[in-house]
């Protein structure tokens, strides 16, 4: 049984312009110790589930649709108080910009012992000593002084050790990471990254982690998750990802990835921008910037539905091409990637 | 030399007594014709003793020293509380302005070289608070205080040049002309000198206690031997008038206080806590806007009035406003010119934009008050007369004068009325060929400007409030060849005429009828043949009561008497 | 810290030598002779003479420049009053308990006004309540405080009676003459100005405090706050309000510090002869040296707000601290 099962989540904003459909039914699990990664274009919605898992969306105005049961609780029907114990405590998250996550005006140490004391009824010395163990463990050299500096007195990277130190401390069963290295400058997001995946060891903690990067997905994921304009197109085992991919979509992604593509060959970006959540196109919704969009593509929307063969039995894809054309292809395309970089 | 006039100019802003202005809503007052302004005391009222009133300034006072206080509102108090050589009875005009003998046991006796004045004083028949007798040389302290260099009194350029060693006096030893002899207070004068009666009967003459120190920021501590006396004075907070328990004098004193509790007042708010009783008199807060609807429902002739209710009192100022006509440029030199202009003029008409009766439509050089104002004659229109007007310009063109005449005006700024009567003034002269261009100031830079001589200014928008009930004061002052200085002059006409000059000079060392016979001929033909001015209008003062006071009485010399009041 | 503290009072020094002399200047040009004025109605050429002399009227500018800043260093004294002759400073410390009545009062009013409502705005933005405070922050804004100041007096003072319609009673007791004193006559007295006084401010604060609330509630470290599980109550009090506070704390510095030079208005309407009526009356009346003693109070009071409003700000933003 998985620790978060996600099942057709949706999430839409009234503003003045009409309702922006930000999630449109999305579904997926995660399970314990593991990590899924949800990736895709920014405004794909890929935050916005995880705050909306969270509860952090703001109440007036969205309207939240769908179940998210985390060990037997639905999240987005439980009392808001209750939702709130979990927050910080079984499911924790960290955020994109560690320069401006934390609170300017107060020490390190009082938004660590916060996040203590918030959940649990310890005094101030236990909470200290847990705090300090915490930045310890995410290497934070001379832990007990740098318990009385502000944020302004850290780097953008120790901050962020922080933030995951302050997520960390209550020792949750789930860490969902919202974009936690893109702020970041590449060696940092290698220490960060490498940090987590540390942590996930020895915490044993299941992760969600939201990113754009695929490079970042490589490095951390169990499970993938692509989205694009609000919905899932294709998701599975990091390996079918990665080695089987069927969405024209994830071609794009995985073709506009510096790493996997050969130097002196063209990084081939995905042409043309994500949609318009406001009024989101007919049919299959990336038909627009698709190559191999054909007639269905425009009215219907393909299902997400498992693709079978040699894949694992959660690869599923949401597309309306033959299964052979898109086996072929991708196999075509990766070879392509492949030989260029024995090159 | 006297420059009342600037006074009353800075009056205008530090008071809230906007002379040439009585600004605000007078426009459309169709009923503004001042003819009914009460012209003395109000009711004859017996009022009974006792009683505190409480009153409040919106513009407060300058000083409580006798020798500084030079403003409306301090003479006022000053007139309550001090003992003269010579007074001004508690008396509605005429009897208010007739001086008669007060400290003094009679009218002075004059040499017949007219040199030598000798007031008689009886010690101890007026006494301070303190208990401290009033003596002949209680008069020569007071004088020689304001004499001194030191106290930087206004009271010496009244009187300086005039009493003999007292100009220049560097402040040390006595002064020969200042002698006391017994009971006799002796002035030796370095020429004769008509009002000097009326300036022993400043307030500048206050008795004032002996040793009283020099004090060129003045003192803040009296003793008066008036019927009343200043109990206690905080600057720019508060004033206590109260009652002398030595006075034995025949001045009525029925009221126990009075008391000043604020001396910066909102005027409209001044208003309310008066019609509310919360305050009982503020003297300086009615305005020109709230006059007419103050007038209706408590003024002369309301119902409240006739109940015998009377809080609003509309009286008559020692005052002129005056177009002066520049003699000295060519636009206006032409005698018959400025005759048609005295034609041309709209006088009610202007009158009327000063607001709800605040002003008497005049064609008079001496406000009514003055003594020779009766002799003087009514030569011109109080409304236009154009074909007269014209008939003069035709004149004047046959002698040579070339039309169209420009003529610079300098007006008030930022005066309602003032602009009102500005934009009638260039209408009714246009048809007289004179092209009016008017130029406005601050009123303190105004008159600072009118002044210097040379001018290119060619009518000047002025009015003139006087010390004292004297002919002096307006003729001698702002129409004699003496008066014109290059710079701070009064004589704002320039008008130097040899006849006339010699004529003023030898009214001024008259008294009495002639005195006025005098003064009143010299102010017909001065402005039926020269017309140097063309005057306008008398003003008139405000003063708004709670329900409570009574016995106003309106001395035409000081305004309302404290020390008539009383408690209904 | 020292240095920053040393660098203000330098420039506060120079701020200073500005405005006094921008002031000396500015009435050294005016076309009006105070000595005439202090020589009274009837001065003669001489006297007038005499006393441009005294008044060091008569010595080019620098000089009477340099007379003034020796007299205000040296001896403390800001002159006296060409009008009455008081001296400056008594008029001043006359004044002054006056004017930080009112302001301070007021500041207190409008705050507790401000800050409830501000916050309850930016906590329901577009709610009914919301829409009503916004209406009255437009009105607060729109009506002129003279109008205020008279229709307050008009009818709560005039009309219901319920307070005085105007006037200033010394907070120690009555001094002769005037009819009211002490503390609880002088709070009632207080309480139109007040009101009338912190609507136009409290309308300014409430729209600030709500646009600075709003703003804090979109910043990243609320967001922590409320992912950590603090109570929506903790969040905006411990996470939200301290950080919105700051620039409402900037403002107030320099609004109380302004206020202090002068509430004008007030002062006038209801009859509190503090420095901003003192400021009004002196220009009309060509008081220079009044004149130079409000602005020059006025513009220390605003030096040193400003370093105190920069400490306050330093213990409130640890950011400040080591910049």
């Amino acid at each position: 049984m998985p620790l978060l099962d996600v099942k057709d989540l949706k999430t839409y904003f009234r503003t003045d312009d009409g309702i922006v459909h930000a999630v449109d039914g999305v579904s997926f699990s995660v399970e314990k110790g593991k990590t899924l990664a949800i990736v895709g274009e920014s405004g794909c919605g890929k935050s916005v589930t995880c705050m909306t898992i969270m509860g952090l969306n703001a109440k007036r105005n969205t309207i939240t649709e769908g179940q998210a049961i985390f060990k037997d609780r639905d999240l987005l029907k439980i009392d808001p108080d209750e939702l709130r114990k979990i927050r910080g405590n079984e499911i924790s998250m960290i955020f994109q910009d560690p320069m401006t996550s934390l609170n300017p005006v107060y020490t390190i140490g009082a938004q660590l012992r916060e996040a203590v004391q918030l959940h649990e009824n310890v005094s101030k010395q236990v909470a200290n000593s847990r705090s300090v163990e915490m930045l310890k463990a995410v290497a934070i050299p001379r832990a007990e002084t740098r318990m009385d500096d502000y944020p302004h007195q850290f780097s953008g990277g120790m901050r962020q050790r922080v933030m995951i130190a302050m997520a960390l401390v209550n020792n949750p069963d789930l860490l969902i990471a919202d974009e936690p290295t893109t702020a970041l400058d590449v060696t940092t997001q290698a220490q960060i990254l490498k940090l987590m995946n540390q942590l996930q060891r020895d915490f044993g903690s299941a992760i969600i982690l939201v990113t754009h990067d695929l490079g970042v997905v490589a490095e951390t994921a169990d499970d993938v998750m692509v989205m694009y304009a609000a919905k899932a197109v294709e998701k599975g085992g990091y390996e079918d990802i990665f080695y089987r991919p069927e969405h024209p979509y994830t071609w794009g992604l995985l073709g506009s990835l510096p790493r996997l593509v050969a130097e002196g060959a063209d990084l081939k970006p995905i042409p043309g921008t994500p949609p318009s959540l406001l009024q989101p196109p007919s049919g299959c919704r990336f038909h627009l910037r698709c190559t191999y969009a054909f007639s269905p593509c425009v009215p219907d929307v393909p299902e997400l539905l498992p693709v079978g063969g040699e894949s694992a039995s959660d690869h599923a894809v949401a597309c309306h091409l033959e299964p052979e054309f898109r086996r072929r292809e991708s196999h075509d395309l990766l070879h392509e990637v492949m030989a260029e970089q024995q090159v | 030399m006297r420059r009342p006039g600037m006074w009353i100019a800075l009056g205008a802003v530090t008071l809230g007594v906007v002379l040439l202005g009585a600004s605000g809503c007078g426009s459309s007052s169709s009923n503004g014709n001042a003819s009914n302004v009460s012209t003395g005391a109000s009711v004859n009222e017996v009022g009974k003793p006792g009683g505190t009133i409480k009153a409040a300034w919106h513009g407060g006072i300058d000083f409580i020293d006798p020798a500084l206080a030079y403003y409306q509102e301090s003479w006022q108090i000053e007139y309550a509380t001090c003992v003269n050589l010579l007074g001004y009875p508690d008396k509605p005009a005429p009897a208010g302005y007739q001086l008669q003998p007060e400290a003094a046991s009679a009218m002075p006796t004059i040499s017949s070289d007219g040199l030598t004045v000798t007031f008689t004083v009886p010690p101890g028949k007026y006494k301070f608070n303190t208990g401290e007798p009033v003596t002949a040389q209680t008069f020569a302290d007071s004088l020689m205080r304001d004499l001194n260099p030191k106290q930087v009194s206004p009271f010496v350029s009244f009187v300086a040049s005039s009493i003999e060693g007292a100009d220049g006096w560097n402040g040390k030893g006595t002064i020969p002309g200042v002698q006391v002899n017994g009971d006799q207070f002796i002035l030796h004068l370095t020429k004769p000198n008509g009002t000097i009666e009326a300036e022993m009967a400043t307030p500048f003459m206050c008795a004032i206690p002996h040793n009283l120190p020099i004090s060129p920021k003045g003192v803040t501590s009296i003793a008066g031997a008036g019927p009343y006396y200043i109990a206690s004075y905080t600057p720019n907070q508060s004033l206590v008038v109260k009652k002398n328990p030595n006075y034995t004098g025949p001045r009525p004193h029925l009221i126990d206080e009075l008391d000043f509790g604020q001396f910066a007042i909102d005027q409209n708010q001044g208003i309310l806590e008066t019609k509310n009783g919360q305050l009982d008199w503020c003297p300086d807060c009615v305005t020109a806007a709230q006059s007419l609807p103050l007038s209706q429902q408590y003024g002369d002739g309301s119902p409240a009035a006739a109940a015998g209710k009377q809080q609003m009192f509309i009286s008559p100022e020692i005052e002129v406003n005056y177009y002066a006509m520049n003699t000295a440029n060519p636009a206006l030199s032409n005698p018959l010119v400025r005759q048609a202009v005295n034609y041309a003029i709209d006088r009610t008409g202007a009158t009327k934009q000063l607001g709800y009766k605040a002003g008497i439509p005049t064609d008079k050089y001496l406000p009514p008050q003055v003594p020779g104002a009766s002799i003087e004659k009514a030569v011109y229109p109080l409304t236009p007369d154009l074909s007269k007007a014209q008939a003069l310009m035709s004149q004047a063109k046959a002698a040579g004068v070339k039309t169209p005449i420009n003529v610079l005006v300098y007006s008030t700024q930022g005066v309602q009325s003032a602009t009102n009567r500005m934009a009638l003034l260039t209408q009714e002269l246009k048809p007289l060929g004179i092209n009016v261009t008017v130029k406005y100031y601050q009123r303190a830079v105004q008159f600072q400007e009118e002044g210097v001589k040379g001018t290119p200014m060619d009518i000047a928008d002025e009015g003139w409030l006087a010390d004292f009930p004297d002919p002096y004061d307006f003729l001698n002052i702002l129409l004699s060849g003496h008066s014109i200085l290059p710079k701070n002059g009064d004589n704002f006409s320039y008008f130097d005429n040899k006849s006339y000059n010699d004529q003023m000079d030898a009214a001024a060392t008259k008294v009495g009828s002639e005195r006025a016979q005098t003064y009143g001929d010299i102010a017909t033909s001065m402005k039926t043949d020269q017309a140097p001015w063309a005057a306008w209008s008398n003003q008139t003062n405000y003063d708004f009561f709670s329900s409570k006071i009574g016995c106003q009485l309106w001395e035409p010399s000081y305004g309302m008497d404290i020390a008539a009041l009383c408690v209904r | 810290m020292v240095r920053y503290v040393i660098r203000r009072l330098l420039w506060a020094v120079v701020l200073f030598i500005a405005v006094t002399l921008l002031t000396f200047i500015m009435f050294y040009v005016i076309p009006v002779n105070p000595a005439a004025m202090v020589a009274g109605k009837a001065a003669t050429p001489a006297m007038i003479k005499q006393v441009t002399h005294d008044l060091y009227l008569d010595r080019p500018l620098y000089v009477q420049y340099g007379h003034f800043m020796k007299e205000l260093v040296w001896n403390h004294s800001l002159g006296y009053s060409y009008g009455n002759r008081q001296s400056v400073n008594s008029i001043i410390e006359k004044a002054a308990p006056v004017t930080a009545a009112v302001v301070f009062g007021g500041a207190i009013l409008w705050l507790l006004v401000a800050i409830p409502v501000g916050i309850y705005s930016a906590l329901r933005p577009r709610s009914k309540g919301d829409r009503v405070a916004m209406v009255g922050v437009l009105a607060g804004i729109s009506a002129h405080p003279v109008w205020v100041g008279y229709m307050l007096s008009l009818i709560v003072g005039y009309k219901l009676n319920l307070l005085p319609i105007q006037g200033y009673c010394n907070l120690r007791g009555a001094s002769a003459g005037q009819s009211c004193g002490g503390p609880y006559d002088w709070f009632m007295h207080m309480l139109l100005p007040w009101i009338t006084f912190a609507i136009l401010y409290s309308a300014f604060y409430v729209r600030m405090i709500r646009s600075s609330v709003m703003e804090t509630l979109n910043e990243d470290y609320v967001r922590t706050a409320r992912a950590k599980g603090a109570p929506e109550r903790t969040v905006i009090r411990r996470h939200a309000l301290r950080n919105a506070m700051l620039p409402v704390v900037t403002m107030l510095g320099m609004d109380i510090a302004l206020a202090l030079g002068g509430a004008v208005f007030v002062e006038i309407v209801f009859g509190l002869p503090g420095l901003g009526y003192w400021a009004i009356q002196s220009v009309f009346t060509f008081d220079l040296p009044i004149v130079i003693g409000t602005v020059i109070f006025a513009s220390i009071m605003v030096i040193i707000f400003n370093l105190l409003i920069d400490l306050l700000y330093a213990v409130i933003d640890p950011r400040i601290r080591l910049a």
